[in-house]
């Protein structure tokens, strides 16, 4: 990804991912774990939520994740079905910004606000899909255990290897662009402009 | 004013660290030393001392400890060197003075140090192991490993005082949400206790695949303990890693056992030790 792509992807970035993060954060607070409220993660601060390697990977391999918001399942009452709406929250935010960005880009406004919500809209919904792929750290690594009958909803570590593992292997192997492709040709063809 | 500029200023310091702690040929120590130098952050503090202790040693790391204490007034890195203490050192002495300092100086966070002090209740007489459960599963703003803790602590008091429905509740309840061997070994436990063999056969060797077999072997014994066989207890205490469990130094009903002369006479039988 060059440099004029990824300043263009910038503000997309970090709204998407803050936001993203965030709402992880409050959805487990409404469901009554308040761990990730102790650790300062019920912020808009970016700073709180940007993880380094998945900022990096957004540049490098057009997407990326945030700093995983921990949460304390022994504090839900129903823990499998809490931690899937904690879980589901974050790609969720996404879908809504993209939608409210895209709505904003049909009413023309000024070429540096259109530049801001393309960018909004692009990202958010980037992060929303790829986040639904059953990958550590992804947010689908937690979301599918939770609706599979009998399965835990926490994975064991040796899985999360495995998982990892099955991340390259599709990031190398291009099958990662195979999925982002369709998702970006549909994209294009919502813009005003598309 | 200034602490807002130094925080500023340890982001990307905060952020080339993490990078350098994914590759061997940089050392993400200064890193983290100089984020936490400008932020000040009990966060970043704690992750320099676990960088410390396993770089340089204890020592390094208590003296870090010290200063990052009179900076912060913070218990998260009492916390900290805490751990690093038992879980490095296993010198419960020294896990005892930085929780006792902690909350004679009054620091903020206390609630972090209830791990901590609910493995002292292990071994010393003046910490209530069940006061410290219920304060921690009366919370809903800790980690999930110290409710962890907590639950396990709690299930093995019920099987202790025969509550076995209690205990196979807690075992099932995390068992739901995570693969865990203590919460195998208490179903292996009510299992035993019930006469149904094949289950228990079921969840010793789940149990059994979760933990190094000399770790596992002290765990268990514990539970044969529970079930009144003595005599299987020792086979495990015996076969099990006693050094690295400080089990010797627990006040449990195994610690007893670990230091009676019965057992000292069962490992002369069983051969030098």
């Amino acid at each position: 990804m060059n440099l004029y792509t990824a300043l263009l992807l910038l503000p997309g970035l970090i709204v998407g991912l803050t936001v993203h993060e965030a709402a992880h954060a409050i959805t487990a607070k409404w469901l009554g774990d308040r761990n990730p409220e102790r650790m300062g993660r019920i912020s808009l601060n970016p700073f709180r939520h940007l993880s380094p390697l998945g900022t990096l990977a957004l540049f490098i391999l057009g997407f990326g994740w945030g700093k995983p918001v921990i949460v304390n399942l022994y504090n839900f009452k129903q823990p499998k079905l809490y931690y899937f709406l904690s879980s589901i929250a974050g790609p969720l935010s996404n879908l809504i910004l993209s939608g409210v960005s895209l709505g904003i880009l049909y009413l023309q406004p000024h070429w540096i606000v259109a530049w801001i919500f393309t960018s909004m809209f692009f990202i958010n919904a980037i992060l929303a899909v790829i986040n639904l792929l059953p990958v550590p750290p992804l947010d689908g690594s937690k979301i599918w255990p939770c609706v599979i009958p009998g399965m835990r909803p926490t994975v064991s570590g040796k899985w999360t290897k495995i998982w990892m593992v099955a991340l390259l292997v599709l990031l190398f192997s291009g099958a990662i662009e195979r999925i982002l492709g369709p998702v970006l040709r549909f994209l294009y063809s919502l813009m005003p402009n598309g | 004013m200034m602490i807002l500029a130094g925080r500023i200023a340890a982001v990307p310091i905060r952020m080339l660290a993490q990078l350098a702690g994914l590759v061997t040929f940089v050392d993400e120590l200064p890193l983290w030393s100089a984020c936490w130098r400008l932020s000040l952050r009990a966060e970043d503090g704690r992750v320099l001392l676990y960088q410390v202790c396993s770089k340089r040693g204890i020592m390094p790391a208590r003296k870090l400890a010290e200063e990052m204490l009179a900076q912060t007034k913070d218990c998260e890195i009492a916390a900290a060197i805490g751990f690093l203490e038992y879980a490095v050192y296993s010198d419960i002495h020294s896990v005892e003075r930085w929780v006792r300092e902690a909350k004679d100086k009054g620091y903020k966070n206390q609630e972090l140090l209830l791990h901590l002090e609910l493995i002292l209740s292990n071994f010393l007489e003046e910490y209530n192991d069940k006061a410290i459960i219920e304060e921690i599963l009366s919370r809903n703003d800790l980690a999930m490993e110290t409710s962890l803790y907590a639950l396990i602590e709690k299930a093995v008091l019920y099987l202790e005082a025969r509550s076995w429905e209690q205990a196979e509740a807690i075992a099932d309840r995390i068992l739901g949400i995570q693969e865990q061997v203590d919460a195998q070994l208490v179903k292996w436990t009510v299992c035993m206790k019930n006469g149904d063999h094949a289950g228990a056969k079921i969840h010793f060797n789940k149990a059994k695949t979760l933990l190094p077999e000399d770790r596992f072997n002290i765990v268990a014994a514990n539970h044969w303990l529970v079930l009144g066989r003595k005599e299987k207890a020792m086979e495990y205490l015996y076969a099990g890693d006693l050094a690295g469990t400080r089990i010797r130094e627990s006040k449990s009903l195994l610690g007893q056992l670990a230091n009676s002369d019965e057992f000292r006479k069962f490992c002369v039988e069983k051969g030098s030790r």
